[in-house]
């Protein structure tokens, strides 16, 4: 009896977090997603006209289009990257522990409010990035203030800190057992050969697992957007969790705030599903006979 | 082990509590100040939100009340601007607010829509020194539904200050004094240069100036409805437009371009400190901030009011509190707490001690005392000055609600990028304001 109770208590810390910052938000937010509330006053039941305002919300509709545009921007690019990263990190330099390292760190600063605004700086009109494009006769790119370049600027960032997307890969990668390259070798396959017939086949789960995360991610995207471009030129950054902040905090409109929070939790559901649907076609496993490698 | 898992079960049944909302806390705590008292002392708790330098002095003035009236305790709670009104509301949905608030003007209407937000300060008119201190219509500005809800602290308002230093290098030696003046002057400028610099959000507090002076009316009237019709919006964005084509401003693009545009303050953007964009439309109570990287640079920033024509109907002046005291509804004591207010608004001693971090006071006895202390002068008293001369029609409190300035922003922003004519975007910005108008003040 004791002994039932004794494990529950060692996890208590983490439990009552758990209570208090994830289930009860959850459930209060479901809840005030159908009410009026605007903190000062008692919640309103108003059932789902929330839910109705949105499709009259025409910054509803801007900001779901930012945001789609985002992650189909920034998901493809990040896990090209990281796994381009990986694969040089992969090779035995020398020094390769310190390289890995270095590679990490930006994921470890990426959601510090402090690069935002570095990434302001150095985009600025007269900031790094333009400076050293100077260099080469380039005129300076408004990379933030003109509307086409702004949604990429704020994708860099992202991009950029690619390190916990990296070091998974490099983990998938040294699972490869080396005989099927030298293997591949042998019979005549070149190094481009054998990373599409070898390398990306095998690593198939971990492009997966990577490809959820990182949807999950970019679909939550705010710090970026919000510090660095307040969601401007014209709405073009304006993500989603950008229009669920000022609704909760520039308006004081909780219940539509809510609404809205469960809106974008049911897409990035519904993406997740889908790509897990689709991984039956595309992901292998090499020690299960369901894929095979070709 | 039991009592471990009691003690886990409490802890987790407390911190319920806590979140579940703190309704029943406010009257918990008061009745502690009443038992653990001796009988007279009392304890009221003073908010505010300010910089040290603001701290420090209203903590000198705490210091001081409390040895004039030493059965007054004053519970000191303060913090910087951001995220103050989230923590305000919350304290005052929950019941928890301090007895002594400084709130902002624009609160009035989140928290009193009927004037019964907090305590009626006419009820303690003779504690408070308002007869002696207060004109009618400074009294009018912290009144909701005939209910005195806060006494104006001080008061701010938007005025142009432009960079002496470039003017004259450009040679011209006064701020122009009417609008088609300051057209003709961007002209002189070199190329990179421009008369002033405006953001959306100051583009469009300018440009309805202008058209205030024009048509005479309000933007917003006393009721939170909108006063401006169709086209007299248009006035203000066409001439916003011109102000962009003539290049007395740079676009927002540009703006942007350097960090700005609301992201970043403009005495941080590199082309204000290097004196390219040489003049603003600013409060007069921050003018400050923006007088000092220039001063640095040895450029002076001097007071160029607001330019009218021949044909104004009035200045369009806007000028509004910068702050206000109010006294919680609920509170125990209130005579107390006007007791207090009364010391650090209009006592020689306590306007001596907060001095001019609240800016430059209303109150007539505060005025004498600072003048008399030779502390009244600078940037920001000539601009409060310029616009106490030139009065304008009233400003509505609605005028900077944040759905508000978002449809105004979004409206310059639409014109400045090129995106719509004029004439689409006075639609759009009608159409929107009357909206978010019946959202707010339904």
């Amino acid at each position: 009896m004791e002994k039932k109770y004794t494990g529950l208590l060692y996890i208590a810390p983490w439990l009552v977090g758990l209570i208090i910052f994830t289930i009860y938000p959850f459930i209060a937010s479901f809840i005030l997603s159908f009410t009026d509330y605007k903190i000062i006053y008692q919640p309103q039941f108003i059932g789902f006209s929330n839910y109705i305002k949105m499709f009259h919300d025409q910054l509803f509709w801007t900001s779901m289009f930012a945001s789609f545009k985002y992650v189909v921007l920034t998901v493809p690019l990040k896990l090209i990257f990281a796994l381009f990263i990986a694969m040089v990190l992969n090779f035995k330099l020398k020094g390769i522990n310190f390289y890995r390292t270095a590679y990490y760190v930006p994921s470890i600063l990426g959601g510090n409010v402090a690069v935002a605004v570095l990434w302001r700086f150095l985009f600025a009109n007269n900031g790094l990035i333009n400076q050293f494009l100077g260099i080469f006769g380039i005129n300076p790119v408004p990379w933030f203030s003109s509307e086409y370049p702004a949604l990429f600027t704020i994708s860099a960032l992202r991009i950029w800190e690619f390190g916990s997307a990296m070091v998974i890969f490099l983990a998938g990668l040294k699972d490869i057992p080396q005989e099927l390259y030298e293997a591949a070798a042998v019979d005549g396959a070149t190094p481009i050969r054998s990373f599409f017939k070898i390398t990306i086949p095998l690593l198939t789960p971990i492009i997966f697992f990577n490809l959820v995360m990182q949807i999950i991610q970019a679909f939550q995207e705010f710090n970026g957007p919000y510090l660095i471009t307040g969601g401007g030129p014209l709405y073009k950054t304006y993500l989603f969790p950008l229009l669920i902040y000022d609704n909760a905090f520039k308006y004081f409109n909780m219940g539509y705030a809510s609404a809205l929070s469960w809106v974008l939790f049911i897409i990035i559901m519904i993406f997740t599903a889908l790509v897990f649907r689709s991984s039956r076609y595309w992901v292998f496993y090499s020690d299960s006979d369901e894929g095979e490698v070709k | 082990m039991k009592r471990a898992i009691t003690l886990m079960v409490s802890l987790i049944f407390f911190l319920t509590i806590i979140l579940a909302g703190c309704g029943t806390s406010k009257q918990e705590s008061s009745n502690n100040v009443q038992t653990q008292e001796t009988q007279k002392q009392i304890t009221l708790r003073f908010s505010w939100w300010g910089d040290d330098t603001r701290h420090q002095a209203t903590l000198e003035a705490i210091k001081l009340f409390e040895q004039k009236y030493p059965n007054i305790k004053i519970k000191a709670e303060y913090a910087g601007w951001d995220g103050y009104l989230d923590k305000q509301t919350t304290q005052i949905a929950g019941g928890t607010a301090a007895d002594i608030m400084q709130i902002n003007w624009n609160w009035l209407p989140i928290f009193s829509k009927d004037g019964n937000g907090f305590y009626d300060l006419n009820k303690l008119s003779k504690e408070l020194g308002l007869e002696e201190n207060y004109t009618k219509n400074i009294l009018q500005l912290g009144t909701v539904n005939g209910k005195l809800n806060g006494i104006p602290v001080a008061l701010t308002g938007r005025v142009i200050y432009y960079n002496k230093t470039v003017y004259d290098k450009f040679g011209v030696s006064t701020f122009p004094t009417t609008w088609n003046d300051l057209i003709n002057i961007a002209k002189k400028f070199d190329k990179g240069y421009y008369p002033m610099i405006l953001g959306d959000y100051d583009a469009w507090l300018l440009s309805m100036t202008y058209a205030i002076q024009k048509t005479g009316k309000p933007f917003i009237d006393n009721n939170g409805k909108l006063a401006f019709d169709e086209n007299d919006i248009k006035i203000a964005l066409d001439f916003y437009k011109k102000l962009i084509d003539n290049k007395v401003t740079p676009t927002i693009a540009t703006i942007a371009n350097e960090g700005g545009n609301g992201n970043a303050p403009i005495e941080q953007l590199p082309s204000f400190i290097d004196g390219k964009f040489a003049g603003l439309f600013q409060w007069t109570s921050a003018v400050k901030k923006d007088a000092t990287p220039l001063k640095e640079k040895n450029m002076e920033l001097a007071l160029g009011g607001i330019p009218m024509d021949s044909d104004s109907k009035t200045s369009g002046a806007i000028l509004k509190p910068s702050m206000l005291f109010a006294i919680n509804k609920d509170c125990k004591y209130p005579k107390e707490a006007a007791t207090f207010l009364n010391f650090i608004l209009n006592d020689p001693e306590g306007v001596k001690a907060m001095g001019l971090n609240r800016g430059i006071p209303v109150s007539k006895s505060a005025v004498d005392t600072l003048q008399k202390a030779g502390l009244i002068s600078g940037l920001e008293y000539d601009g409060l000055k310029f616009l106490l001369d030139h009065p304008s029609v009233p400003i509505s409190p609605y005028l900077e609600d944040p759905k508000l300035q978002d449809v105004y922003r979004q409206t310059i922003d639409q014109i400045s990028y090129g995106k719509v004519t004029v004439d689409e975007a006075a639609k759009y910005m009608y159409d929107n304001v009357q909206k978010v108008l019946s959202e707010i003040t339904k």
